[in-house]
């Protein structure tokens, strides 16, 4: 009864609770919208790091993780590669040689990771050869081919076929070096990925570092599905106890950080529209009880309880949020849908998003979760807003209130 | 039988400078299915009178005691709940809920009181037949007459069997057609369903259809008469 009541009196002056639902939809709808859209661009840049950087999982020896030395690497290597690309929910695996070393030109040095591949076995596990931007990704069959970023390539101020040095450790320990032709140039979202990563064939830096056969450090695997990471890390875990198994988020706490981080700004950003609106609603709900101070007389004379007209006020109050608030997440969802498939072209403003690591392309995307917390606190927010008028309504005296002129 | 019983009471409002005596050592007994009327001049303590026997104020002293219960001595939740069993109001501005059809705001009421729909159902309908309005039972209060209206607050503060009805000016704002419709509704419906009315006026209409004239002067009752039937209803 009190529900059906409240709801009637909503639509008492239908332009003024119009204007109150309209601006929480309108607001809700343009918050869902924004988060959606950092959301998007968050999720993109971790998408991308998974997908030219860390993989799913990648598998090492314990020691190598302390400290990447050069004879730290997986022993069978071979088996344990052939056997998890027979994995059902495993896309591709690459092994890889990994080490770290100064890199110079004629120009000057740095220090950079240098990653030992197979081309082809790359393609299938690493967006990487399509970020290209001079060059080729190891077409052709030059000795000691590199490929480096074009961050590193502006530092070292180098081309297309210019010869640059990378000085590292043998397995033994003992200091080696070699002279490599720049024959591809990428350009990612993530400059210092850029800046810090190159690539040369396997054989060649396994051969440098004086190993016999390929040195096998690192072995990524990509999954089918970025959900199953978990679940296939800690299978392999139990698989491969000599190993060090680790999911991308523990290669990398900053990026998995990102998204938890991520989902506490939304949040937060939500919270702050509300409070915002909840100004509107209780200004509104403030204006109700006033102007209603005879009906309200008359139902304490009669004999409602305080407990009743206080929730009377209150249901009031979240009926008018929850309309606003349900039109909003419907508006944003509608928008999120609409832009969803195709993506946000930023280009425009691509550059300085690349520096920060974000793609041009923005898929805004909002999980159920996110909706289901928001209806929460759009109820909350109603029950907040609902508190102050609902007191000031419970003040007023009956006797009085009866004769009043409202 | 003895349905109310004031016992010297008293109130005093201290709010403006001087204390004011509203109501000064009243006492008053009515009886089940009176049909009276508090006369007095304006400002004498009529609406005063009428909210403390309402349980809408408290006295500054005295007793009241409705059906066997002190009311001065229940708290504030007590008292709204013995409103909602024993006591039916009606207004001077006959405070409907607008957003309400008169068949809802019939039996509003009831509804608080949780009857049951089947039975809550039957009595509205029987007392909006009775006080003519059986036809405009799904009217908002907009759509009716102030008089329809206050024979709506009429049938709601009926529909639960009240011990009795309080009216403060019923007829204020009405023209004496609808004031006499509505009293002859009143007088019927005291009669039949032997309900005790008591009003506060100072209307000369509703003065001559009462069977007890009680009236007040600066908070004291001056004078106390009870009318024969016929005296009643020839004025
Ligand atoms: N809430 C109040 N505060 C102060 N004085 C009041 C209040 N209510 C009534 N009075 C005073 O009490 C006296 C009686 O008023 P009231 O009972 O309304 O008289 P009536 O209904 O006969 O016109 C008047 O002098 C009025 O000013
Ligand atoms: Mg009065």
């Amino acid at each position: 009864m009190l529900i059906a009541l409240s709801w009637k009196n909503i639509w008492r002056h239908p332009l003024r609770s119009g204007v109150v639902i309209v601006s929480i939809a309108l607001g809700l709808c343009c918050g869902i919208f924004s988060t959606a859209f950092m959301n998007g661009m968050g999720r993109q840049t971790i998408h991308d790091a998974v997908s030219r950087e860390l993989a799913n999982i990648q598998l090492h020896d314990p020691l190598f993780v302390e400290e990447p030395l050069p004879s730290r690497v997986i022993p069978g290597a071979d088996s344990i590669f052939s056997a998890l690309r027979a994995v059902a929910s495993v896309k591709a695996a690459a092994a890889r040689t990994r080490v770290t070393a100064m890199v110079a030109s004629a120009k000057t040095g740095a220090g950079v990771t240098v990653k030992g591949i197979e081309p082809a076995q790359e393609r299938l596990i690493s967006r990487l050869p399509g970020d290209i931007v001079k060059g080729t990704w190891f077409d052709g069959a030059r000795r000691n081919p590199v490929v480096i970023g074009s961050k590193l390539a502006q530092k070292l101020d180098a081309k297309l076929k210019t010869r640059i040095v990378l000085t590292t450790q043998t397995i033994e320990g003992d200091l080696t070096g070699g002279a490599f032709k720049v024959v591809g140039i990428f350009r990612t979202s993530n400059s210092t990925f850029d800046e810090n990563t190159v690539f040369v064939i396997r054989s060649d830096l396994s051969r440098l570092i004086g190993a016999q056969g390929d040195a096998i450090h690192e072995i990524a695997v990509l999954l089918r599905h970025d959900g199953s990471t978990d679940s296939v890390a800690a299978a392999l875990r139990g698989a491969y106890p000599a190993l060090s198994v680790q999911t991308w988020k523990e290669i990398q706490p900053e990026v998995g950080m990102m998204e938890s981080l991520m989902r506490q700004m939304m949040y937060l950003f939500v919270v702050v529209i509300l409070f915002a609106l909840s100004f509107g609603i209780v200004n509104t709900m403030i204006m109700a009880v006033l102007e209603r101070r005879r009906e309200f007389g008359m139902l304490m004379a009669v004999g409602m309880s305080n407990g009743s007209i206080f929730s009377m006020v209150m249901i009031e109050t979240v009926l008018l949020s929850a309309a606003g608030g349900g039109i909003g997440m419907l508006l944003g969802e509608v928008a999120i849908a609409a832009t969803a498939k195709t993506g946000i072209n930023l280009s425009s403003l691509a550059r300085g998003l690349t520096a920060m690591g974000y793609s041009p392309l923005v898929y805004p995307y909002i999980d159920v979760g996110f909706f289901v917390g928001l209806s929460i606190m759009v109820v909350v927010t109603g029950i907040a807003a609902s508190i102050y008028p609902a007191v000031k309504a419970l003040g007023l005296n009956p006797a009085d209130a009866v004769r009043s002129e409202t | 039988m003895t349905i109310i019983e004031l016992k010297g009471v008293t109130k005093t409002f201290n709010a403006a400078a001087v204390p004011i005596n509203a109501v000064q050592g009243v006492d008053l007994t009515v009886d089940e299915g009176e049909f009276a009327a508090i006369v007095g001049p304006s400002g004498s303590g009529k609406t005063t009178l009428l909210n403390l026997i309402g349980g809408l104020d408290e006295p500054t002293s005295g007793s009241i005691v409705i059906g066997g219960t002190d009311i001065t001595r229940l708290r504030p939740g007590e008292r709204t709940r013995f409103r909602l069993r024993n006591i039916g109001f009606v207004f001077q501005s006959y405070n409907l809920i607008p957003v309400l059809t008169a068949y809802e705001n019939t039996g509003f009421i009831m509804e608080l009181q949780g009857t049951l729909p089947a039975e809550r159902d039957r009595r509205v309908r029987q007392l909006l037949d009775e006080v003519g309005l059986a036809d405009r039972m799904n009217s908002r209060p907009s759509r009716l007459s102030g008089g329809q209206q206050q024979r709506v607050a009429v049938a709601r503060a009926l529909a639960p069997r009240p011990r009795f009805i309080l009216a403060d000016e019923p007829t204020a704002n009405l023209d004496s057609h609808s004031t006499e419709t509505l009293l002859d509704i009143m007088a019927r419906l005291n009669k039949e369903e032997n309900t005790t009315f008591l009003f506060a006026t100072h209307d000369q209409r509703v003065v001559k259809k009462a069977r007890r004239v009680i009236t007040v002067e600066d908070g004291r009752i001056a004078s106390d008469q009870r009318m024969r039937e016929e005296q009643a209803a020839h004025g």
